[in-house]
């Protein structure tokens, strides 16, 4: 609330994604337990929602893909019930980008407070829901690993890389959040087209099926996703007990710096207009 | 380096674009460029709405300024610029100091936190650490005093309590600069009090800007004052001048004309009214002249044709500030023979209650008065008006034919005049009364005895 707030020249430095986040750390923290409390809050099994949702996801996966579904082609495992932990390694990812990419739109508009009565630090709304959304996951990945140790009796060390994994992703999907809020302040629609478009992008990627099952002409498509990249990790080091590849996560954890760096110019740009429209 | 001012405006515009449908929005974002690149001729696909219209101001470290204007002239909107949370069109806001605001009601809470966690948030976009924020807590909720409520969820809260928890929160943050927005309305008497005792001690570091509607706090509050009027500054200096600024646009707005000097003043009038706009008390004329008035009602016979209110010194009275002698001139003409005319007025409050009034009638009853088609004549009443509680009143004035028991209306005009009442001493009751003797002095005897009975009454 300094002098220089209001004059806020428009920062373009590299570095601004990162300090943003270390600067509003504590504001981040307390938003972020607000809302995976407040998600829970009313019901009877309160916070033991967390690990009830991820492990009946894990039932019905391995019931209903080997069961009823049988045994895939070409999969890269053969026990059913890895076959289910499998797909659950990979929807892990995908749902860190699904919950923000549905809250993003609403975000600014749901909290209008804090835009027209205080001066609030916009930028830490899309960290909040990206941060609940990864506290999910990593629920979902801890509840994993103990089924798992449980019933081959043994761990795959290689998971210790799981958070290396997720930081291109939380850079990527905190700078589309950016966009998204941003833009969905002025353009309602946005948040309607939220459902098809992740939907579009979980069957574009190789969760229920192993890319090889893709025919060769449409493998392009699965190359376009870039979740295609960061699922098929998550299930080697979670499941396979392979290591990540460190050249891709390199590749991609620059880029979703730069989509990351990006999103905030474009949300720092906006926001001046955020409180003349809501 | 630290300059003199705390709040400097320049030549600041704000304008908000309307559009008609959501998609209008995006035709604005996509057409102009495309206007400008294939010299197509320009549209814009919105109305503008002009909120604030070049205002510029300064606003000097420790001072405070009121901020006053009618419903929708602005006055949120500046303070909502000067707080950071709109950005201007166009021009410069420069703030210097850490600026605590209480925009409408209840600042930014979050609903499904508790108070305590909003006050731990509120305070942490107000640069406090938690270490601070733990240390004043016991202060802030002392200072809100809403018990256990504290811990429930905020959209629980009344309105009263929503406001008593933002107040306690920017009281307590250590700020340099308080923009204040008629928050204080919502709070009960015993609030009000808190915060006004808390503003004043503010005042003597602090700097304040206070904004409202009601030219009363504005005037209990500070010293210098700023007019708002559809987004321009109307007027800024002394707060006194600028609230009878205020109240004088106000009724010529109210009233629909740029005078509210009568055109056929008599001429003796006329210097009075001079002298009056020469004093430091500003113009304040109030009469009625209008005719075609919404506000009355009668069959309109015999008209009132204009209505002087003045004080003892002739001067047009717009502002009681003590019990005063004035005189109300009536002048009326009739159209009809008319037997035994009445004209009598009220005084009422702002909630319509009549608080007192008088007519001809008693004085004139005795010998029947009958007046050809096409008279005119003056009604004078002289009486001292009472010492007021604060607030706007009114004058009603009737002119009617027959006996106080049985009449007919002719013409009646409510609120044909009003005018504040700024008491100079506190009234509590709805007048204040002539105190010859008000002093506490000692009685031994009687004080022994009071002792000794209420020792009994405890044992």
């Amino acid at each position: 609330m300094s002098g220089g707030m209001l004059g806020q020249e428009s920062v373009v430095s590299p570095l601004m994604v990162l300090s943003s986040l270390i600067k509003h750390r504590n504001l981040i923290w307390l938003l972020t337990k607000r809302e995976v409390i407040s998600r829970y809050r009313g019901s009877i099994a309160g916070v033991m929602w967390v690990f009830i949702h991820p492990l009946i996801m894990l039932a019905v996966y391995t019931v209903v893909f080997n069961g009823v579904f049988g045994a895939r082609p070409g999969s890269r495992v053969n026990a059913p019930v890895e076959f289910g932990m499998l797909l659950f390694s990979g929807l892990i990812i995908y749902s860190i980008l699904a919950e923000s990419f549905h809250r993003a739109p609403h975000l600014i508009l749901n909290n209008s407070n804090y835009v027209k009565k205080v001066v609030f630090p916009l930028e830490v709304l899309p960290w909040m829901s990206l941060c609940a959304a990864v506290f999910h996951a990593l629920v979902s990945v801890s509840v994993l690993v103990v089924l798992y140790a449980v019933i081959y009796q043994r761990l795959n060390w290689t998971t210790i890389f799981f958070p290396v994994l997720l930081i291109p992703l939380v850079l990527g999907v905190v700078g589309l959040s950016w966009i998204l809020s941003s833009v969905g302040v002025f353009v309602r629609d946005i948040g309607q087209a939220m459902g098809p478009v992740t939907t579009v992008l979980l069957f574009l990627s190789p969760v229920f099926y192993p890319a090889s099952a893709m025919p060769e002409r449409y493998r392009w498509l699965l190359d376009l996703n870039p979740l295609t990249f960061l699922v098929e990790q998550s299930q080697n080091i979670l499941i396979l007990g392979i290591l990540p590849s460190w050249w891709g996560l390199v590749v991609y954890t620059i880029v979703g710096y730069c989509v990351a760096w990006i999103g905030l110019i474009w949300f720092q740009r906006t926001r001046k207009a955020f409180a003349d429209v809501i | 380096m630290s300059s003199d001012f705390a709040i400097r405006l320049r030549d600041v515009r704000k304008t908000y674009r309307l559009f008609h449908r959501p998609s209008d929005r995006v035709k604005q974002w996509v057409m102009p460029p495309l206007q400008r690149r294939f010299g197509w001729s320009r549209t814009d696909y919105y109305r503008e709405h002009v909120a604030l219209d070049g205002v510029s101001f300064e606003v000097r470290k420790g001072e405070t300024l009121g901020v006053i204007g009618r419903n929708g002239s602005g006055k949120s909107t500046l303070l909502q610029v000067m707080s950071g949370v709109l950005h201007p069109t166009s021009g410069t806001v420069e703030i210097d100091g850490r600026v605590a605001a209480l925009l409408e009601l209840g600042a930014g809470f979050h609903p499904e936190f508790t108070g305590r966690e909003n006050i731990f948030l509120n305070a942490s976009l107000f640069g406090l650490s938690k270490q601070e924020t733990e240390d004043r807590v016991d202060a802030i909720l002392s200072f809100a005093d809403i018990g256990s409520y504290i811990d429930q969820a905020v959209k629980t809260y009344s309105s009263g309590m929503h406001v008593r928890l933002a107040f306690a929160v920017i009281a307590h943050v250590q700020a340099d600069i308080l923009l204040i927005d008629e928050a204080l309305a919502v709070g009960d008497a015993f609030f009000v009090q808190k915060c006004m005792r808390f503003l004043r001690e503010f005042m003597e570091r602090g700097t304040v800007v206070f904004v409202s509607h009601d030219s009363t706090a504005v005037l209990s509050l500070c010293r210098k004052a700023l007019l708002l009027d559809q987004g321009r500054v109307l007027g800024l200096g002394e707060a006194k001048m600028v609230c009878d600024r205020y109240l004088q646009h106000l009724y010529e707005s109210h009233e629909g004309r740029e005078s509210v000097v009568p055109h056929n003043e008599p001429a003796g009038a006329e210097s009075s009214d001079k002298a009056s706009s020469e004093s430091d008390r500003g113009v304040g004329g109030f009469g009625w002249d209008n005719l075609a008035d919404a506000r009355a009602f009668g069959d309109l016979k015999a008209v009132i044709e204009k209505i002087v209110l003045r004080d003892s010194q002739g001067r047009f009275v717009s502002c009681v500030t003590r019990q005063d002698r004035l005189s109300l001139r009536v002048w009326c003409k009739t159209s009809v023979s008319l037997a035994n005319p009445l004209v009598g007025f009220l005084v009422r409050d702002r909630f319509g209650q009549v608080l007192f009034g008088h007519n001809t009638g008693r004085t004139s009853l005795e010998s029947v008065i009958m007046l050809p088609p096409g008279t005119r004549f003056v009604a004078e009443f002289e009486f001292v008006m009472p010492q007021l509680r604060k607030g706007s009143y009114s004058l009603s004035v009737a002119l009617a034919e027959g006996t106080q028991q049985e009449h007919i209306q002719h013409h009646w005009i409510n609120d044909a005049v009003v005018f504040e009442s700024m008491p100079t001493e506190h009234c509590f009751g709805f007048i204040g009364v002539e105190v010859f003797q008000a002093c506490i002095s000692r009685d031994v005897d009687r004080e022994y005895q009071d002792e000794a009975t209420s020792n009994s009454l405890t044992m």
